[in-house]
């Protein structure tokens, strides 16, 4: 045994210290090419801005000589303007003015040739326009404001001949601009060097570096390019839009510096060489000295009994196996088919005991594969809250059973979702659990369940099960883990079991890296407790495991409602249809019984009729509040319904909403327009468990699927889609399906008119708070349904009516009433029935009409605009309005209208434009 | 005994290969670095409190915005007032701490720092519509007058009384061009509307603008006005009298905001800084930002503004990014003067520093004139 021990050692230690010398010679080879490289690097940097500034001087030398000319034109009167010429054909000189044309040379258009903007503004500028060339502005002035602008324009040819350095073989330049586009390629650089910069590995480099000058003025770095190693470098030049960019060859600059390096490589092999052939020679000879001939047989006999045990017991436990699950099966028969009283205790008892014989078969099964060597350890995720759940559901029922308290404390902080066996660490807990209520008599037994981090990846879960039962000597404590023993057999005669389960957790733990620890007293209490490392899936916090659970089983699909709850009541208060049609909608598959009430006073009847396990009351109502409401039904007599769960819906939910409803009295809220899975959330939270039936999300699927989407819903979200003010996406969003949107536009119809007239009469009664409560209600059914304009309009009334601004509501109200009640019209096809046919003619035509005039009214301003525009010659306004018309809904004949509108100013005739203008005036 | 000697024998074997294996590691990977953090540090500097829903929050954001895109240090000072010891001190203490810029991001400081410039003659000061020619003093602005230009233009045509109000809150250059921007916009839609200036004398004075807005209301006749202010002072004004307002820096939410001009400052400060940084930045000279690329804008404009008014100011918007800026053309001064003929354009240094006059449309209330 020594003898192995000291084997291990020194093979631990022989490799210890190469790994120390390979990781410590990789670390210094490429701290020293890092350093010699970043050396290098600065080196390059500070040459480029070098460049960058001679090359920034020659264009400023352009400048300065337009800036003479400036002057020249500023003191001797606009007639020396005609002097302004380019002596070249690549380049172009000019004088420019505001309204965008030349007094001499070439009109420059304004929006491509940005620079002479900038000049009317007042400063020189140099800009490069591509495909044009590189543009020298500078303003020319009439006393204090800028009355032209004289620009310098030079394309490639042009830029290549009076700016040019000098490349070499070993280094190659261009300038560009900050995008990359070559302004001006070196003169000696060859047509093939221009396509390797614009090349896209060669792109891809100078992105890179490019990154890193968002802070700083050059940059540098190696890189290699089709095998060749270059020093890429790009610096930018001072006052201009511009960049310098190159590359050079490394040998110029490092000097053979690189080489040493290679230096540090030969000699760390040679080192670990040496050190490598040294300490094995010294092992061999320390392993002959020690190891005997006789000592390894005789280990090996041991081990071979001790193999053939292991394997007898593994394969008679198989075979107990078989027989005692055909008893179980048959007893099973025997429970389903008999009435008789007698027989049925005797068959369950042989229930019981088959099943206790079993566990002791398969805990011989496992130990035997321990001892075999034949356990193995499958990987795989699992959720935390899962296993948990599982353990606390196996175990509670015991420890109930027992009259035991059974605690379960389980941190909040761990990650969801863990990477190892679940099983095995499974089976070590319920071991202890299993072993912890045995041994106790009265007390209690807590789970703790804690983690610490142990790197990004893995976690170290610690597990202790703590008693309060019979508690271990100890000298017992010794013999507790060996196999077959089981301790203080006086007290513990009448207690089943192998004794075999703790060996059987601490080989498993063994087998996962892991040990049990025990902490007793005798006759108090035990803790039993290990650490385990296992990886992590996912980081997030698992919470309370319980409503974790529950959460992830929402949430394992999306919106499929995963429980049914037949048993269960619901009373929900809101004093708008529609959203009651909602709700009822989107619950009507959890087969939950729904009430409704429109009021508080109606809601407070009914909770003296019958009992609800859970209420949504609407938190802004007419008359009576939720929160008043809810005060009311607290001390009403006779509440059948006291204390059970209540919800608030809001409108105006914000950060701090849940603590301000609670203080209200309410346990929670939730926001309108409802989203289904909350719903289902929260319901999942506060209907008492014993009610909710969890559904197989495969089989709830399932059922979804059968539910096409049939001909006539297609019809009917067609139609919605072309409805004119209303978004179906909107619509479907808050409503979740067809159906419960159908419901919802339904009841929203058939209320219009009675809802119109209240917000009439509350406005004649100058009843703000009223009012308010009423828009308030429509800004949120317009939205259910995907009225969109009438929902914004609602809000703004609601926000005039809290600031109590009378005025503003007198005067928009009728246009919100009248964008309400044209809803009608748009509505009339998904409920024809309810409307006669003369009523929806005029309906539609009035409609018509009030677009009509939306229309009209901006078409007017548009007609004016550009009849202004065509006073003052400004072509290129008429064209911008023209553009900005094109965006709305227009008639063919107004397109083609527009057309030749566009081509008369296209042509600066603005006779033409003036007839055009004429007669869009007349169609109108 | 044996047992244990070997133990700390072992203990003390393994302590030291490890402690070795650090020694090595860290000297190693920590060769050649160079010192120093290298991170720039700015200074930024606010005459009124960061939470003031107003410009100096909108500044203050802006400047947290740049420091999350460019990871400079950032020394932030508020609530400074218009206290010169104060505002030394705290540059001084800046330049203790060795902020190479420091932004003074209200207009009224760099009036009182300019004497100081020679002590801090290292410092790049960039001056919130600066008019100083200090060495080491940079200019930046947004160009607020563009969006004051467009909100005019939703004045002019909405106005039914022909009568706009505007606050002011002091007449040097800054404010002048506001004012100016803002008549020129109603003038280009309605020529017979008539701008009507009270000066409050503060950037934020709560009871002054609220005054100023009674008065315009009640003795001028004004059915819309706006202010040029910190902070929208004057909303529950406007509110009780059901005026129309048209706000500054963020959209306030009031039913009687029909728009508000805003300043994009992340965008601007990002820019400023990073240009700093790089060396780029050229003292004396002028940083200004405008409608494209909006860094000023319309924020937000309500539903109470018709469509046709909507269309004139995306119209005049185009003109303005297209080179047709708010001070070029024909403009008149209140007494008639010619400044500035048609086909010229006011350069940016005029606007700086020559901003003494009030274009046709607008009239100055006297404080004393009741």
């Amino acid at each position: 045994m020594k003898m192995i021990n000291d084997r291990i050692r020194i093979i631990i230690v022989w490799i210890l210290f190469i790994v120390v010398f390979i990781v410590a010679g990789v670390l210094l080879n490429s701290r020293l090419t890092n350093v010699l490289h970043s050396y290098i690097e600065s080196q390059v940097c500070e040459q480029a801005d070098r460049m960058a500034s001679v090359v920034s001087e020659k264009l400023f030398r352009e400048t300065d000589k337009l800036r003479y000319i400036s002057r020249v034109i500023e003191n001797h009167g606009g007639h020396v303007v005609d002097a302004v010429s380019a002596d070249s054909i690549h380049r172009k000189m000019g004088v420019q003015t505001l309204a965008g044309s030349a007094l001499s040379g070439e009109a420059l258009d304004i929006t491509v040739f940005q620079g002479i903007q900038d000049s009317f503004r007042g400063d020189s500028s140099i800009s490069y326009v591509k495909n044009e060339g590189v543009l020298f502005t500078v303003p020319v002035y009439n006393k204090k404001n800028v009355r032209y602008v004289i620009y310098e324009l030079f394309d490639d040819y042009a830029m290549k001949e009076s700016l040019s350095l000098l490349s070499s073989d070993s280094r190659k330049v261009v300038v560009t601009t900050r995008g990359g586009d070559i302004i001006i390629p070196f003169s000696d650089v060859t047509k093939n060097e221009i396509a390797y910069f614009e090349s896209r590995a060669y792109r891809d480099i100078f992105n890179e570096l490019s990154s890193s000058m968002e802070l700083n003025s050059s940059a540098a770095g190696f890189y290699s390019v089709n095998g060749a190693r270059h020093i890429f470098f790009t610096a930018d030049i001072p006052y201009t839009p511009f960049r310098l960019q190159g590359y050079m060859e490394p040998d110029i600059m490092s000097a053979g510096m690189l080489d040493a390096s290679k230096l540090v490589i030969y000699a760390f092999a040679f080192l670990l060489v040496l050190y490598a052939v040294g300490s094995l020679y010294l092992i061999i000879a320390t392993e002959k000295a020690e190891e005997s001939d006789e000592l390894r047989k005789a280990k090996q006999q041991a081990e071979e009994a001790n193999r053939a045990k292991s394997d007898f017991l593994a394969s008679m436990s198989h075979e107990i196996r078989t027989p005692i699950n055909a008893v179980l099966g048959m007893d099973e028969m025997i429970i389903r088919e008999s009435d008789n009283e007698h027989i049925l205790e005797y068959a369950s008892n042989i229930n019981n005991a088959g099943k206790s014989l079993l566990n002791l078969v398969n805990d011989i099964l496992d130990f035997s594969k321990i001892e075999a060597g034949k356990m193995e350890i499958l990987k795989d995720e699992y959720k935390t809250s899962f296993m948990i759940t599982d353990l606390v559901n196996m175990i509670a029922v015991r420890a109930h059973n027992k009259g035991l308290e059974f605690i379960v404390n389980a941190a909040p902080d761990l990650p969801s979702v863990l990477f190892g066996d679940e099983d095995r660490v499974k089976q070590c807990i319920l071991n202890l659990l299993t072993n912890a209520v045995k041994y106790t008599d009265k007390g209690s037994v807590t789970f703790d369940l804690n983690f610490e981090k142990h790197s990004d990846k893995e976690i170290i879960l610690d597990v202790s099960v703590k008693d309060t039962g019979i508690g271990i000597r100890p000298e017992d404590q010794i013999k507790l883990f060996s196999p077959f023993e089981r301790v203080d057999l006086q007290r513990n005669r009448n207690i089943e079991g192998t004794g075999l389960g703790l060996s059987i957790v601490q080989n498993l733990l063994r087998i996962m890296d892991s040990k049990l620890e025990l902490q007793s007293e005798y006759g108090k209490g035990s803790t039993f407790s290990f650490r385990l490392k296992q990886e992590v899936s996912d980081w997030k916090r698992m919470g309370d495991f319980a409503e974790a659970y529950k959460k992830s089983i929402l949430t394992q699909n999306k919106y499929t409602e995963l429980f049914r709850a037949p048993e269960a009541a619901i009373l929900v208060v809101d004093d708008t249809e529609m959203n009651l049609t909602v709700f009822k909608g989107l619950l009507k598959k959890t087969r939950i019984s729904i009430d409704t009430a429109t009021s508080g006073n109606d809601a407070l009847k009914m909770i003296r009729v019958r009992h609800y396990d859970m209420m949504f009351i609407d938190h802004r109502m007419p008359v009576m509040d939720g929160i008043d409401t809810l005060n009311a039904m607290n001390e009403l007599e006779g509440n059948k319904s006291k204390g059970v769960p209540c919800v608030a819906f809001t409108a105006n939910a914000g950060a701090g909403s849940r603590e301000k409803y609670r203080s209200y009295g309410f346990d929670d809220y939730i926001s309108k327009p409802v989203s289904p899975s909350e719903l289902e959330e929260i319901i999942l939270r506060y209907l008492p468990p014993e009610k909710i039936e969890l559904i197989d999300p495969d089989e709830a699927m399932a059922d979804d699927q059968q539910e096409e989407i049939r001909d006539e819903d297609q019809d009917f979200i067609n139609a919605y889609q072309a409805a004119e003010g209303l978004s179906y996406n909107v619509a479907i969003a808050s409503c979740g399906d067809v159906s419960v949107l159908k419901d919802s536009a339904i009841t929203f119809y058939k209320t219009i008119d009675e809802r119109a007239e209240e917000i009439r009469s509350f406005l004649e009664n100058e009843d703000v708070t009223n009012y308010t409560i009423k828009v308030h209600a429509l800004k949120s059914s317009a939205r259910i349904i995907g009225a969109v304009d009438l929902s914004v309009k609602a809000e703004y009334l609601e926000r005039c009516g809290n600031e109590g601004n009378l005025e503003e509501i007198k005067k928009r109200t009728d246009e919100l009433l009248n964008d309400y009640t044209s809803l009608k019209s748009v509505l009339s096809f998904i409920y024809t029935e309810y409307l006669d046919t003369d009523e929806k003619d005029s309906d539609t035509a009035m409609q018509d009409l009030f677009r009509e005039a939306l229309r009209r009214e901006t078409l007017m301003q548009f007609i004016l605009d550009v009849r202004e525009a065509a006073d003052d010659f400004d072509f290129d306004r008429i064209l911008d309005n023209i553009r900005l018309i094109k965006e709305y809904k227009l008639t063919d004949e107004l397109k083609e209208e527009l057309k030749r509108l566009n081509d008369a100013a296209d042509r600066f005739d603005d006779v033409r434009v003036r007839e055009i203008l004429d007669r869009l005036e007349v169609i109108l | 005994m044996n047992k244990n000697k070997n133990l700390t024998l072992h203990l003390l074997f393994a302590l030291t290969f490890i402690l070795i294996s650090l020694a090595l590691y860290y000297t190693i990977t920590t060769f050649g670095q160079g010192s120093g953090s290298g991170r720039i540090k700015i200074g930024f500097i606010l005459d009124g409190d960061i939470n003031d829903k107003g410009w100096n929050e909108s500044n203050a954001e802006g400047i947290y915005g740049a420091r999350e895109n460019l990871g400079f240090d950032l020394f932030l000072c508020d609530n400074i007032g218009g206290s010169e010891d104060k505002l030394y001190k705290t540059v001084k203490e800046m330049a203790a701490k060795g902020c190479r810029a420091i932004i003074l991001s209200s207009g009224n400081f760099e009036k009182m720092m300019e004497k100081y410039s020679g002590e801090f003659s290292d410092i790049t000061f960039f001056c919130n519509s600066s008019a100083t020619g200090e060495l080491n003093f940079v200019n930046y602005s947004s160009r607020i007058y563009q969006a004051r230009f467009l909100s005019g233009v939703i004045a002019g045509m909405m106005t039914e009384s022909n009568r706009i109000g505007y606050i002011g809150a002091i007449p040097d250059a800054e404010g002048n061009r506001g004012i100016n921007a803002f008549a020129l916009g109603v003038q280009t839609v309605n020529a017979d509307a008539k701008v009507q200036v009270i000066f409050t004398g503060s950037y934020s004075d709560k009871e002054s603008e609220n005054k100023a807005a009674e008065r315009l209301i009640n003795d001028y006749d004004c059915d819309i006005y706006t202010a040029h202010t910190n902070v929208n002072n004057t909303l529950e004004t406007a509110a009780r009298y059901n005026v129309h307002y048209i706000g500054c820096h963020r959209p306030t939410g009031s039913s009687m905001e029909l728009a508000s001009v805003d300043t994009d400052w992340d965008m601007i400060y990002t820019d400023l800084i990073r240009e700093f940084i790089k060396g780029n930045i050229v003292n004396e000279s002028t940083y200004w930002y405008g409608l494209e690329g909006d860094y000023v804008k319309l924020g937000f404009i309500s539903y109470l503004v018709p469509e046709r008014v909507k269309f004139r100011v995306d119209s005049e918007k185009r003109r303005i990014i297209r080179g047709m800026d708010v001070f070029s053309n024909m403009i008149k001064d209140n007494m008639g003067n010619t400044l500035c003929r048609s086909g010229e354009n006011m350069p940016d240094s005029r606007l700086t520093y020559d901003m003494n006059w009030y274009v046709r449309g607008v009239k100055v209330i006297d404080e004393n004139d009741q």
